[in-house]
């Protein structure tokens, strides 16, 4: 039997949460996909509609799960049925758009998943960005006194992924270290 | 929302209303219809009697569903996945896919226990075919 670790791909619709987990899965992905008909949100074909999943098998008994929620507001009552059990998250955001609309993405996914950020559990994966994105994310970040990574990332881009998925397991489980062992690690 | 679906237009949501709650109204063992795009936005529903509900959950969670189902099908080599039935021990919850020339969507038909297997297929399939039918000649 498989040991699974489980990772959440968060983002709203268009960030690049089932590009990411394609990327990077080994076993070809489960994905839920249906026509995307509010294209004048997301200018896309198809849109995921209950989840993603994918695997990375790190041996023989252990993978890493990575599981892709639907980024629509209409489908938040899947979110808390796919959080549980999570280690963390990658919080993919588009910036590829208004700094309003990113604020407000910021704001509803770090609310929405409160437990992880409240454990530092997120990894902030900032897709389409240039610097000025950059700040804007770590001003937000502040402003609202959360600590998170924050990094620029390309979800087609297997390194990037693979990086961002290793700076938040690196992040989680120092988390989870009691505070003895965090020394003794460092 | 439907203020959020632009290519649904008021009058042909007006119209499978009226589709809607006529198939409702005329079928003592259907409680109610709802219909969505295939990505969760309500485009229309019949009125349910006695009960208050969310239709815009209710859609989300019924594309949620058929998108699931339609995912299983193809993972077990069932790929061309019409439908998909929930079992209660009050009833059955019917899902249909429906594809026309301009819009995929999903027609869920909610049944009481006066219902069977039977007959509630066979009534969802002659409501999805009238949607079918006025979708698809819709310009």
């Amino acid at each position: 039997m498989i040991n699974g670790t489980k990772i959440l791909f968060i983002g709203p619709m268009g960030a690049g949460k089932t590009t990411a987990i394609t990327c990077i899965s080994d076993d070809p992905p489960i994905k839920t996909e249906a026509s995307n008909s509010a294209r004048h949100i997301s200018d896309k074909q198809t849109t995921t509609v209950a989840m993603d999943f994918g695997r990375i098998y790190m041996d023989q008994f252990n993978a890493i799960d990575l599981y892709g929620i639907p980024g629509q507001e209409h489908f938040d009552f899947l979110w808390p049925i796919l959080e549980k059990g999570a280690l963390g998250a990658i919080f993919l955001l588009n910036c590829d758009t208004t700094d309003q609309i990113i604020q407000n993405s910021l704001e509803k996914f770090c609310n929405d998943f409160s437990r992880l950020r409240d454990n530092s559990a997120i990894v902030i994966a900032l897709n389409r960005a240039n610097e000025n994105a950059v700040s804007l994310c770590h001003n937000w970040l502040r402003e609202n006194n959360i600590v998170l990574p924050v990094l620029m990332a390309d979800p087609r881009n297997r390194d990037d992924i693979i990086m961002t998925l290793e700076l938040l397991i690196a992040t989680a489980e120092v988390d989870l270290l009691p505070e003895g062992e965090i020394h003794d690690a460092g | 929302m439907l203020g959020e679906n632009l290519a649904f237009p008021p009058t042909l949501k007006m119209k499978c209303d009226s589709v809607l709650n006529d198939f409702a109204s005329s079928e003592n063992h259907l409680s109610f219809l709802s219909l969505s795009t295939a990505d969760g936005y309500s485009l229309s529903h019949s009125d349910p009697a006695h009960v208050e509900l969310n239709f815009r959950r209710i859609s989300a969670m019924a594309s949620s569903f058929a998108g699931i189902s339609k995912e299983l099908a193809r993972e077990t080599h069932h790929p061309a996945m019409e439908g998909s039935i929930i079992e209660c021990q009050t009833g059955f919850l019917v899902c249909r896919l429906l594809k026309t020339e301009h819009l995929d969507a999903v027609l869920l038909g909610v049944f009481n226990n006066e219902s069977n297997h039977g007959i509630a297929l066979w009534t969802l399939n002659n409501i999805a075919k009238s949607i079918t039918d006025m979708l698809n000649v819709y310009k």
